[in-house]
């Protein structure tokens, strides 16, 4: 994973729409199928 | 462990949040506990089910993780207990010609991690077991939440213009779905290159994010003609390169839109896989 390397110089950085708790997984698919994410959605266990 | 599983293809209500066995680790494989997990399309796919391909039920989808190593498999030697790290999710034989010459993507067994992998293997979970090959050091400078972010998106990205794009300085490239998550990682790429990205999304306020990202020029596609923006943009010429990753909508526009010669790099096809093509245009704008 070389462009990894453009993600340590901040070349290329993340982008995230929502984070949201795992039990919310059906939710972040909506907002994929309706395109509505600006971005990653992203899912959080509650032990984290 | 909690996990997010289904246990038949279907609608969001399958998807059940429940209690399932933690992973088992073989020899050469880790066990991670999770941090953060990205959504991907390919989790959409497998919930409703694919023609063609199978996937193993009940399933966990998720493809990208970062997490903290929890355990290691008795012949891991390249991560210990503790280490934080993310999942490169492309799983291959790591023994075949294409393995060897760094070309993995071609191997017979290779697997998308969380999509085609299980029964009840994938990373929107408490914890999550890959071959200890697939682990990655985590950027120290990012949360867990942005390193679970990058690894499908970027590597698709990446491979589809550098790799197989041969995207240069100077190119314009049509990227669609522009403010999604790969999308957004196209944008980025074609700007650290020099290219010029023109960014395609369904309304302002995504097309404002993407000029944020790099993009060079907007089209709005709920209000414009993507394929008269383009020929203005390029003065007639067309892409140098077509980022694809819808399908059957966008298809015959993308094809269109290539200049003579140019290059369409694919992937996904979310709207649909039976695209037309007119093969007259695939013999001079490809």
């Amino acid at each position: 994973m070389s462009a990894l390397n453009f993600v340590e110089t901040g070349d290329i950085v993340p982008v995230l729409s929502e984070i949201l708790p795992l039990h919310e997984a059906a939710k972040a698919q909506k907002l994929i199928e309706n395109s509505d994410a600006m971005g990653k959605v992203i899912l959080v266990p509650s032990h984290s | 462990m909690k996990a997010v599983v289904f246990f038949e293809h279907g609608e969001h209500s399958n998807l059940k949040y429940e209690d399932t066995p933690l992973p088992e680790i073989n020899p050469n494989e880790v066990m991670i506990k999770v941090k953060a997990s990205a959504c991907n399309y390919n989790d959409i796919w497998a919930r409703q089910g694919l023609p063609g391909m199978e996937i193993a039920l009940p399933h966990i989808s998720g493809s990208d993780v970062s997490g903290i190593i929890e355990q290691i498999g008795s012949a891991v030697t390249n991560v210990e207990v503790g280490d934080e790290v993310l999942v490169h999710c492309g799983i291959s034989c790591r023994n075949c010609a294409y393995c060897a010459s760094g070309q993995d993507y071609f191997c017979r067994k290779f697997k998308i991690y969380g999509f085609q992998t299980g029964p009840l293997d994938g990373g929107h979970a408490e914890y999550a077991k890959v071959p200890a090959f697939n682990v990655l050091p985590k950027p120290k400078s990012l949360t867990w939440e942005q390193a679970a972010s990058l690894p499908l998106s970027l590597v698709t990205a990446w491979r589809m213009l550098v790799t197989r794009g041969k995207i240069q300085a100077g190119d314009h490239v049509l990227v669609w779905g522009a403010a999604g998550g790969i999308g957004m990682m196209a944008v980025q790429i074609c700007k650290l290159f020099g290219a010029k990205a023109i960014a395609v999304a369904k309304d302002d306020t995504k097309l404002e994010a993407t000029s944020k990202m790099g993009a060079s020029y907007t089209i709005n596609r709920s209000k414009q003609d993507v394929y008269q923006e383009i020929k203005q943009i390029t003065e007639k010429r067309g892409v140098d390169i077509v980022f694809e990753h819808v399908g059957a909508a966008t298809w015959e526009t993308s094809v269109k839109s290539l200049k003579w010669g140019g290059t369409l790099v694919t992937c996904g096809a979310t709207t649909g896989f039976d695209a037309k093509t007119d093969i007259r245009f695939s013999g001079t704008n490809s």
